[in-house]
């Protein structure tokens, strides 16, 4: 996979937007995939509909953060009709980018939050 | 049958949007549906069709509001200092043009006031030429090249020509140097119309701010003095529309100059390198 240099300061995406970047990650994934793994990885806490879903895809395509493969796999493993959509260069400089912000805004946090919740 | 019901519901996105991707959200839909049915408790069906119907009202109405939007929504930064710092000099040079239209705020001006007040709009109008060209130079790079070079010679040569003027005590349209100011005066209001017409075109910036400079631009050569469409002795309808004009020029640039300053960047087509690995 290509990672692009971004050209100046990372902006911040939606949470929804950053949810499907993550979901989809190293993976090529078809719209019902997206959705299980944005539910997987947020423990339930978000579950998107078919809009939620492809509202998102269509902005992170038009951004070119996403892009359609190009590849289907074994007729016998999926439905040949489904589109599998992969992060470009872009998508993977900012996912990484939105992680690191994250993971920042973790560190920083971890200290007191975790003490004052437990 | 129940996915045939949810086609019909998609009806309320955007047609672009349906025709992109009708097909996968049915599909999708009716993969939720019948892992409801195979794997959940009785009320999992009744519970996928309502929670797929609350997602339906809330992206299919955000989807009409952002569809004319240019792509990179999710993907903009602010607008850097020096576009803030050009828009605001190009409303402060609109707001001066508009100023005479508001006589309970300002008095009369002196023929000098006048022409330090046509200065500083035609700095304002260079400013915002500068600052939307340069949003708008990718889409069409020439056309948006020769829009703007017409416009800032023309603007800065009235803006040489009304400085001048400053002290001189014959009138600024008498004689030989009038003639000149004419058709100065005439090319500004040209290139400022068609550097409206080519934003508006483009459709990089604020439409209404291209749409009121260029009308206004048009409207405003109606009152110069040497075509004698109208006077301060005999005024005609003429003197009305240009005099609208002239606001609307004012109006055109303090709209371009709010976007300009204010909207927001898209910065994914400014990709510069790709390198492999990672």
């Amino acid at each position: 996979m290509e990672t692009t240099d971004l050209p100046g300061p990372v902006p911040q995406l939606s949470r929804t937007a950053t949810l499907v970047l993550l979901a989809i990650g190293p993976e090529e994934r078809h719209g019902y995939a997206i959705m299980a793994e944005v539910a997987r990885i947020t423990n339930g806490a978000t579950r998107l509909g078919p809009g939620g879903v492809y509202t998102t895809i269509k902005r992170l395509l038009d951004d070119g953060l996403i892009e359609e493969s190009d590849e289907r796999p074994d007729s016998a493993l999926d439905d040949q009709r489904r589109r599998y959509y992969r992060l470009t260069g872009m998508g993977r400089a900012v996912a990484s980018a939105e992680v690191r912000r994250l993971d920042s805004l973790v560190r920083a946090a971890r200290p007191w939050a975790l003490e004052t919740v437990g | 049958m129940t996915e045939r019901l949810y086609r019909g519901l998609l009806l309320l996105y955007p047609a672009r949007f349906r025709a992109r991707f009708a097909d996968d959200m049915v599909q999708l839909f009716g993969d939720q549906m019948r892992r409801a049915r195979t794997e959940g408790p009785p009320v999992a069906v009744a519970a996928t069709w309502l929670r797929a119907i609350a997602d339906l009202a809330a992206t299919a109405a955000s989807e009409h509001i952002r569809r004319d939007r240019t792509v990179g929504h999710s993907l903009t930064v602010s607008p850097s200092v020096s576009s803030r710092v050009l828009g605001l000099i190009g409303i402060v040079g609109g707001a001066a043009l508009l100023l005479p239209f508001l006589p309970v705020l300002i008095p009369d001006l002196s023929p000098d006031q006048f022409n330090m007040r046509l200065g500083l709009f035609n700095i304002g109008a260079i400013a915002i030429v500068i600052a939307v060209h340069r949003r708008q130079a990718s889409a069409a790079p020439r056309l948006a090249l020769l829009a703007a070079v017409a416009a800032i010679a023309a603007n800065a040569l009235y803006l040489v020509m009304t400085e001048i003027g400053i002290g001189r005590t014959e009138p600024m349209g008498a004689g030989a140097f009038g003639l000149v100011y004419f058709y100065v005066g005439l090319a500004m209001w040209l290139t400022d119309a068609a550097f409206g017409f080519v934003t508006l075109r483009l459709g990089v910036v604020a439409r209404w701010g291209a749409i009121a400079l260029a009308t206004g631009s048009l409207l405003a050569i109606m009152g110069m003095d040497r075509l004698e469409l109208t006077s301060a002795t005999n005024p005609t309808i003429f003197g009305t529309l240009a005099l609208a004009g002239v606001a609307l020029n004012g109006i055109g640039w303090i709209l371009l100059g709010l976007d300009v300053a204010t909207r927001r960047r898209v910065v994914a087509a400014q990709t510069q390198e790709v390198r492999p690995g990672g």
